[in-house]
Formats: structure tokens, sequence, C-alpha cells
């Protein structure tokens, strides 16, 4: 299990399955397995629960496209001002 | 003259009746909504500040939805009490709703969300971070002011923690209200607000006839 994490500002938020729109400092975690099945987690900096990004089942065929899609995820979900 | 008087009869009758048809139905807004000019001098009166971090926020430091008596929690008492009608006494099985948000009528009870109108979240980075779990607790079940409402499940959702300069009812008629219950709220707990937030409350409440 492979996880890469990004911290980034997203001040009209991000959908999540638990809360509802999460916003500010927040980071993200995308986990890749061996099978490269992905999972997406995000929280706000420093707290202590983690939430669930709405979608699944995300399957990599090459997991050396996790460090692309975790990058593409961050600059997507980004939104300042 | 006795038809006169059949004629005056008919007509109190039909003025009943329409008074009747004018009778509220249970209230769906929550308690404690200040005049405008009661909100305006509690905007004017909040500390203006940016916000603090997030670090060690968690959902269960606000314990929700705790009990109040007779089997029924917090959240059964807000959809009691913001239902036009309802069946069932904790749980609530049915009834009819009137989302203030996004003005859509829903009947299952599974369809509603109890909106903290001032977001846990929101609450822990402008203040709360440092209260007592009593504190906390009595902040997430406040049945006293106006800072809990029954509305859809999907406008709670896509509100979640945000402050009204990046989300705001989507139904316009519901801004001034919204500005109101928001500001007491965090007038009647301490809360600071960031700028940008109390500009969109000011333009909020501006829409305010009284």
């Amino acid at each position: 299990m492979a996880d890469k994490t990004s911290i980034f500002t997203a001040s009209h938020g991000v959908m999540t399955k638990e809360v509802g729109v999460i916003s500010g400092e927040l980071e993200l975690r995308t986990s890749c397995g061996e099978d490269g099945m992905l999972s997406l987690a995000i929280t706000y900096v420093g707290a202590a629960e983690w939430y669930t990004l709405p979608g699944e089942d995300y399957k990599l065929y090459d997991q050396r496209d996790h460090e692309l899609v975790h990058h593409l995820l961050v600059n997507v979900l980004e939104r300042n001002g | 003259m006795f038809k006169k008087s059949v004629l005056f009869v008919f007509v109190f009758v039909l003025a009943f009746g329409v008074l009747q048809f004018q009778v509220p139905s249970a209230s769906a807004l929550p308690p404690g909504t200040p005049s405008k000019s009661t909100a305006q001098a509690q905007l004017n009166a909040l500390v203006v500040k940016s916000e603090s971090s997030m670090t060690g926020y968690s959902r269960n430091l606000f314990s929700h939805w705790s009990s109040q008596g007779n089997g029924c929690d917090t959240r059964q008492i807000v959809l009691q009490r913001d239902a036009d009608y309802y069946s069932g006494t904790c749980p609530v099985s049915s009834g009819k709703w009137y989302s203030y948000y996004d003005g859509v009528t829903v009947y299952s009870p599974s369809d509603l969300d109890i909106d903290h109108v001032v977001p846990l979240a929101e609450a822990w980075r402008s203040g709360a971070s440092s209260w007592s779990s009593e504190t906390r607790k009595a902040f997430a079940n406040d049945l006293t002011g106006p800072q809990l409402i029954a509305v859809t499940a999907s406008s709670n959702r896509s509100k979640g923690d945000q402050d009204p300069s990046t989300w705001k009812p989507t139904r316009t008629g519901a801004h001034c209200a919204y500005a109101k219950w928001w500001i007491d709220t965090k007038y009647d707990w301490g809360l600071s607000v960031q700028s940008s937030e109390k500009s969109s409350l000011q333009t909020m409440l501006n829409s305010c006839i009284y």
C-alpha cells in the first residue's frame, strides 16, 4: 500500500461522504493497493478524523500512475479565494 | 329583514372560515430570531479576526444528539418542532416539512438533516476549540437559540462547514433570517467572525425589512 499526501486550500470546499462540504486548509491522502485499487481520504490539516471523497472502486492499471492521479486530484480540488 | 340576517350569518361564517385558513401551522422556524436592529447591534459587536487552525478537531468533541427526555433526542425534538404535522414520537416516522433553505417540501424524516446554523467546524475555528466538552455539547444541542433547523439533507450537505461568504441558502428569501440566526448564534456563544463573513452577513441583513 502506497500513500501520498498533499496539503492544499479549498476555500469553497470539497464534498465528503460523511459530513458534506469541508473547506479551508485540507490534506488529501490517496492510497494505492497492490491490486491498483485507489482510496481517497481527506481531512482538515491537523484534525483528528478523516473523511471519504465520493466515488469508489477507482482502479489504476499501472501503479506508476498513482503520483500523476494524486496531483491531478489536488489540482482539481484546490480552489483559492 | 329575515333575508338580511341570513346573509349576515352567511358572511360571518364565510369570514370565520377564511380566518381559520389563516391560522398558522406549527412554527417551522427556530426560536430566538432577533429583530433587524438587534441583529445589527450584535453583528457590530462581534470580534473580527482570522480563523484559528483545525488542529485536534473532531465532530465527536461536540457530542450530539443528546437525550432530551421521554426517549427523545435533540434531533427528534427539532423534527417535531419544525414539522407542519408529523406522526410517530421519537422516532418521528412521517410528516410534512418545509425546508427553509431551498424551499423544498418533504414528507420523510430520512430526507432531513438537522443543520447546525453555525457549523461545528466553523465554531471550532472561531473560538470553540478552547471550550470545555460541556460547553461544546450545549452548543451542539442548543434548542433555546436559533442554531438548529430541519432542512433537506442535500442543502445541509452542500453547505457543510462553510460560512456565509462561500455559502448562502439557495432561496434568496431565506437570506434575511439565515443571517439573523448566524449572527445571533455567534453573538450568544462569543464566537468571532472573519471580515469576509462579516460583509456577507451585512449584505444579507440589509435585505431584512424588520
